[in-house]
């Protein structure tokens, strides 16, 4: 049921942080299917991961879907990027920081800090990875294409 | 022919400034300005974008042909991924014969108006701030309170149109007043719920995802210099934002005691 509900939340979030950036109002409701599906993968990556490894995976599958969509409905690729990554932002980890500074708590500020800039370089990882790996895939595709003509 | 190509230099950096002024990364604006100065048909085209700036070349071997250099400076940016879409459509259109140069600068003219209003924003604020509670398993009181944050931020909004504040002090005022003010009606309302996820909820709406996602890609396309400098633009705002909380908490816990 608190899954149910946490998947229909993440929805709602894709689709106003479209409207946030002001994306096309025809892909609207087709961007919130990429922040969905990959937060669905965080959630159930989650009890078994730690929260880093969880993020990076389910970024990974959020750029895939992006990339496909951004193929499939013809549209540049962050129009799908941006909306889907704000259900992932390590706003948690970051508001604990600010909050343990207050408490005059270092060691757990600290534990914190480290912790919110391992999720923001998973997200960056995730997205880096995808995008080199398919530049790799189009650029061997199109070599191979090309001696497969001459 | 000099007319010819004056023709398609305009409409590059038409194209070009518009992309810039949406926030598009660095490589996108250059590979769209590119393609669409090489269907002038001369050979040599050069394009450099920054996130201030667009500088761009156009000439030919042939010694008859004058050089066309445009240079645009950038100076107002806003998130606008639609009019980064349609550009994307014309190019493409332009490229495949579909339209021709003058249709395509009337085109390109033609987007600048908004398809969402104002009010829808802040409506798709507080929307987000409620989505965000329940996301990170909040109760329903906690998500009744979260319209109260989400009004706060909507509001500050107008604050920052109005006096015209930069975007780091605009991340340390919203925040500041969010965790000043949501603190003290969860103690006086005396309900048993945590103020802690209504304030991270509250920040979300804050986050600098455009300029961070940008700067990622940009530097992956090895455009480090905007690449980093948007990095670093994504990193200044979120650090207001915990400064703003730091503030915002500090006064409440005085209030409240």
């Amino acid at each position: 049921m608190q899954f149910l509900f946490q998947i229909i939340a993440a929805y709602v979030i894709t689709i106003t942080a479209s409207i946030l950036v002001e994306a096309p109002k025809a892909l609207l409701f087709k961007t919130g299917f990429c922040g969905t599906i990959g937060y669905a993968v965080y959630l159930l990556l989650l009890e078994s991961l730690s929260a880093p490894l969880a993020t990076l995976l389910a970024c990974m599958a959020m750029s895939a879907i992006g990339q496909i969509f951004a193929r499939w409905f013809k549209a540049p690729v962050t129009i799908f990027y941006i909306p889907s990554f704000f259900t992932l932002v390590p706003g948690a980890a970051i508001y604990q920081t600010a909050f343990h500074f207050i408490q005059g708590d270092n060691e757990v500020m600290a534990h914190y800090f480290i912790q919110a800039l391992l999720t923001a370089g998973a997200i960056a990882l995730g997205v880096y990875l995808v995008d080199s790996l398919l530049e790799i895939y189009f650029n061997i595709k199109r070599k191979v294409g090309r001696n497969a003509h001459e | 022919m000099q007319t010819k190509y004056k023709k398609y230099a305009d409409v590059a950096a038409l194209a070009g400034r518009i992309m810039l002024e949406s926030h598009a990364e660095s490589y996108r604006v250059e590979d769209t300005v590119r393609r669409i100065l090489q269907l002038s048909g001369a050979n040599i085209t050069e394009v450099v974008s920054t996130t201030t700036g667009l500088y761009m070349t156009l000439d030919d071997s042939d010694p008859q042909i004058t050089p066309i250099t445009q240079v645009r400076r950038i100076t107002e940016r806003g998130n606008h991924l639609r009019k980064i879409y349609h550009v994307n459509n014309i190019s493409r259109d332009l490229a495949s014969g579909a339209i021709t140069i003058e249709q395509a600068k009337e085109r390109l003219e033609f987007i600048d108006d908004s398809e969402y209003t104002a009010y829808s924003k802040d409506l798709a604020i507080i929307l987000m701030v409620i989505a965000f509670v329940i996301l990170l398993g909040g109760n329903w009181m906690e998500a009744l309170i979260s319209v109260i944050a989400g009004l706060i931020v909507a509001f500050s909004r107008i604050g920052r149109d109005w006096s015209g504040m930069n975007q780091f002090m605009y991340g340390i005022f919203s925040t500041s007043i969010t965790a000043f003010i949501i603190p003290m009606v969860v103690s006086y309302s005396k309900m048993p719920v945590s103020s802690d996820i209504i304030i991270i909820s509250a920040l979300m709406p804050l986050y600098p995802g455009t300029a961070f996602m940008n700067g990622i890609r940009d530097a992956l396309k090895g455009d480090y210099n905007s690449g980093l400098a948007r990095i670093a633009d994504a990193l200044v705002i979120a650090v207001s934002l915990a400064i703003g909380v730091a503030i915002g908490l500090f006064l409440s816990k005085g209030v409240i005691g």
